[in-house]
């Protein structure tokens, strides 16, 4: 199996405080990573790590054979890891397919010299980014409220909205930062549903959750983080059956159904 | 056709009339000169608009940006013996090159500091104005400025420069308008709503913001050229901190974000303190509360009385004045 992405001991310091310590682990191609971890186990220093919002402070990341630690954000985004973010980040002022459009941004190639001066190409460009959000936002099951400014959405729904975003800049892999947190049961089916059916279009994914359910119904491969270390690694099964998780993270009376 | 369509291609062909012949019914200079005043401010304002209004970052150093755009013309012109097109064409230059370099200290910092970057760039142009004395003139000023000539006409009165201030403002509208509502437009939103979400779609936030600050300053530095050939005479103190302040006011009196607002605000900005004269010495202070009822009361500006969600039947404006409509907060933790 190909890696996607690999970290290769990956060090954050904050000041003295450490984040994450010399962790390592590979995103293998076709598969559902997912990272767990208690709170303040650096799963989303790890997150921004990869998306290149922090940087390592020692150790390296590649995304297939490129490195991608000390490249910038927007650097990273345009290689193809597409994020969502734990609390949401969307562009208040703006409807849902508005929102849609910026992650199609880099879609759109014309300069704004040939802007200027070519309305008709200009246009067709802009009905391009628009007829492939729309398709987004259908895939999304947001077409009834597509106009609708984000803010006036509940969040179940703004959190679909920044999976779309995510989904508009085409990327091979998505990083999602707690999808369900939040949901409920009925939103939380609805976004499993879709992240599977992403990852059928030949998405990969690493998936940040706190819902065990979630995590262990559609994950292939497991890594658990604990003070900012990796403490296991491995299927759904074999983590539902390690000790030192169970002690670290699921607690004692965990059972295995 | 329906209704609506008609209406405003009425409206519209009302408004183009009253605008070609208003300056052959009213022949008083001076408020021709206001006028042409009004479509300067207009061009300054779509401008700012990029920056201030979209992009959301205070700029207070539009005064210094009018200023060299005026100055450079004008010298360009006085000492080369240029003719005053190619002055207008440097001043745009001139305006590419401020924003560019205006554009860098908005990547490192932001809010009141980048206010204040911007502040210091507007007093030192200004000072650099007065005190260069052997090369500018100093507080004298440049007096007799050439004027514009173009297909054989010499733009040198308020009326013959009404027309061409006329079609500028209005391309530079169209143009304006067109960055506005494309990919452009949105992304610099984007910045002003989530500076974080928009580096992870990919967007050089870096060069957005650049763009956004050239695009002002070409705006400004052309106006200031156009200024300059309006009043035939140029002097450090016109651009001050108070012009400054003046722009941001009709941008937020307008209606932040959309170029119909931005003309709202210049026109309204510029013509009301004239209408209010007949109070002489008050005049500035009711105009000054005028604009601060404005602005609690609408905080969207003019424009969204007929825009947007805030969109009302004309009887019902009346009562926004009562209840003050706020954008909604949406809640966004769960």
């Amino acid at each position: 199996m190909k890696t996607i992405l690999k970290l290769d001991n990956v060090v954050k310091n904050f000041s003295g405080l450490v984040a994450v310590r010399n962790l390592s682990f590979e995103i293998e191609e076709r598969s559902i990573h997912a990272l767990i971890g208690p709170n303040g186990s650096g799963k989303t220093t790890t997150v921004n790590m990869i998306a290149g919002v922090l940087p390592v402070t020692n150790g390296e990341i590649f995304y297939g054979d490129t490195k991608i630690s000390g490249l910038r954000t927007f650097e990273i985004a345009r290689l193809g890891i597409g994020r969502t973010f734990q609390n949401l980040k969307l562009f208040g002022s703006m409807s849902v397919i508005e929102n849609l459009m910026i992650g199609g941004h880099q879609l759109a190639q014309m300069g704004i010299l040939r802007f200027m001066f070519s309305f008709r190409k200009a246009g067709q460009e802009e009905k391009l980014l628009k007829e492939k959000a729309e398709q987004i936002v259908n895939y999304i099951g947001l077409y009834d409220v597509k106009n609708e400014n984000v803010k006036s959405l509940p969040y179940g729904k703004q959190k679909m909205v920044e999976l779309g975003r995510a989904l508009m800049t085409a990327p091979k892999l998505l990083l999602l930062d707690e999808p369900a947190a939040g949901l409920n049961a009925s939103e939380r089916k609805k976004f499993v549903d879709i992240i599977l059916k992403t990852f059928a279009t030949g998405i990969d994914i690493l998936l940040i959750e706190h819902n065990m359910d979630v995590v262990m119904n559609i994950s292939n491969q497991i890594t658990v983080l604990n003070f900012g270390a990796k403490i296991a690694e491995g299927t759904p099964t074999e983590i539902k059956n390690n000790r030192e998780v169970i002690k670290a993270y699921l607690g004692d009376k965990f059972k295995v159904d | 056709m329906d209704m609506k369509k008609t209406t405003r291609i009425v409206l519209l062909g009302i408004l183009s009339v009253g605008l070609l012949i208003l300056p052959i019914i009213d022949k008083n200079g001076y408020r021709q000169l206001l006028f042409d005043q009004v479509f300067i401010n207009m061009i300054v304002v779509m401008g700012l608009n990029f920056i201030s209004g979209l992009t959301g970052q205070m700029n207070l150093g539009t005064a210094g940006i009018i200023g060299c755009g005026a100055y450079a013309s004008t010298l360009l012109c006085m000492k080369l013996n240029l003719p005053v097109a190619v002055g207008f064409l440097a001043a745009i230059l001139m305006g590419f090159i401020i924003g560019q370099c205006l554009g860098y200290p908005s990547l490192r910092v932001s809010g009141v500091y980048l206010s204040l970057t911007t502040i210091g760039f507007s007093e030192i142009t200004r000072l650099v104005l007065t005190n260069w004395i052997g090369f500018t003139g100093g507080s004298a000023g440049v007096p007799n400025i050439p004027r514009l000539q173009l297909f054989g006409i010499t733009f040198d009165s308020a009326f013959k420069n009404y027309y061409l201030y006329l079609v500028l403002a209005v391309l530079l509208a169209i143009f304006a308008s067109r960055v506005v509502y494309s990919k452009w437009g949105r992304a610099f939103k984007a910045i002003r709503d989530n500076i974080e979400a928009v580096s992870a779609c990919g967007i050089d936030i870096a060069k957005l913001k650049i763009l956004a600050f050239t695009l002002a300053a070409m705006y400004g530095c052309f106006a200031g050229a156009l200024y300059a050939n309006m009043v035939g005479y140029i002097n450090p103190t016109t651009f001050n901190l108070d012009l400054s302040i003046n722009y941001l006011v009709m941008l937020m009196l307008g209606g932040i974000g959309s170029v119909a607002g931005n003309i709202i605000g210049a026109v309204t900005v510029t013509l009301l303190p004239e209408f209010l004269r007949f109070m002489q010495n008050y005049y500035w202070l009711v105009f000054s509360i005028i604009a601060l009822l404005f602005a609690v009361f609408l905080p969207n500006g003019i424009v969204s009385l007929f825009t947007g969600k805030d969109k009302k039947a004309p009887w019902g404006v009346l009562g926004k004045f009562w209840i003050p409509k706020r954008e909604k907060e949406g809640k966004t933790e769960p």
